[in-house]
């Protein structure tokens, strides 16, 4: 999936990041740079889409649209790419979130394309 | 219920019940309708000599669980074995979730009426027969614990899946990427 990494890399280098993982919703990684352990961040990453889908369910809302944890080294971002796959991109300290959430709707739409 | 019938499928067909294991069962009733008493008794007595295991039961709860003992013998010796019955231990998996009665509990009970109903079967008939209820209860009770057990598993894992939204798949999947870790961390009980 050379297409799929070049996304990816761009990615990271647009926002300042340092892993991202593109899993689906089995939770098995598609493609993931930078990630020591890309079995268990797809599964962790689908599972948090999953948990929280299901969290907002409650509250009778649609299906969450990102899911952004704010930590002391910088923002990890989970977005849903479409019903079968989630993406999730851990940022640097440093990176803006704006930057961020623009870069990863850009990247999601070129994942998209590559799927048609 | 559909996992009744998938559990099934995964007993071998020598393991299985055959319509001469039903007989044998069914003439059997009044054998087990007589010993009904000891195996009960002995069975709770079991229970509650253990704190363990008799953590599981409420105060005063002794008596309401020795009828439904000596029900599910009787019902289960006289019955067909057909898809209800299996359904109906399927579904004691579930009620074993909400009581906390975890597989350990409920594999070594069985193991111990097992024990008792062979024992008696010994003692008061005449050995071939004795041999043929034996071959009949062991696989009965292969059986029963068969989908106790896998439905506790399952039904845990639904009910961690309904709660959480995680898929089943999924949770697998989650299962997987951990298990190696498991593995190294008690490797030295591997065999080589």
């Amino acid at each position: 999936m050379k297409n799929l990494d070049a996304i990816l890399q761009e990615l990271l280098m647009n926002t300042d990041s340092e892993a991202v993982v593109l899993a689906n919703s089995d939770g098995l990684p598609l493609a993931a740079i930078n990630t020591k352990d890309d079995n268990r961040i797809a599964a962790l990453t689908a599972s948090l889409q999953s948990m929280t889908d299901r969290f907002v369910e409650n509250f009778n809302r649609d299906k969450s649209k990102q899911i952004i944890v704010e930590t002391e080294q910088g923002y990890i971002t989970i977005k849903r790419v479409n019903d079968n796959l989630v993406l999730m991109l851990l940022s640097a300290e440093n990176a803006k979130l704006g930057m961020i959430l623009l870069y990863v709707d850009d990247a999601i739409k070129r994942i998209n394309e590559v799927f048609v | 219920m559909v996992l009744t019938e998938k559990l099934l499928e995964h007993i071998p067909e020598n393991l299985r019940l055959k319509e001469n294991d039903i007989k044998v069962l069914n003439d059997h009733l009044d054998f087990f309708l007589s010993k009904a008493d000891i195996i009960v008794k002995d069975f709770y007595d079991t229970l509650f000599s253990n704190e363990a295991t008799r953590k599981v039961f409420y105060e005063g709860e002794r008596p309401i669980r020795e009828k439904s003992l000596a029900e599910w013998v009787v019902k289960t010796i006289g019955g067909k074995f057909d898809k209800d019955y299996w359904a109906w231990q399927t579904f004691v998996g579930i009620l074993h979730i909400k009581r906390k009665v975890t597989n350990d509990y409920m594999l070594i009970m069985m193991h111990r009426i097992s024990d008792l109903v062979i024992g008696e079967a010994y003692k008061d008939l005449p050995a071939d027969e004795a041999a043929a209820l034996k071959t009949a209860w062991l696989k009965l009770a292969g059986i029963v614990l068969s989908l106790i057990s896998e439905s506790y598993h399952y039904f845990y894992l639904v009910a961690i899946s309904q709660t959480t939204g995680i898929k089943l798949n999924l949770l697998d999947n989650l299962v997987r990427v951990e298990v190696d870790n498991l593995l190294e961390a008690n490797k030295k009980y591997r065999l080589t």
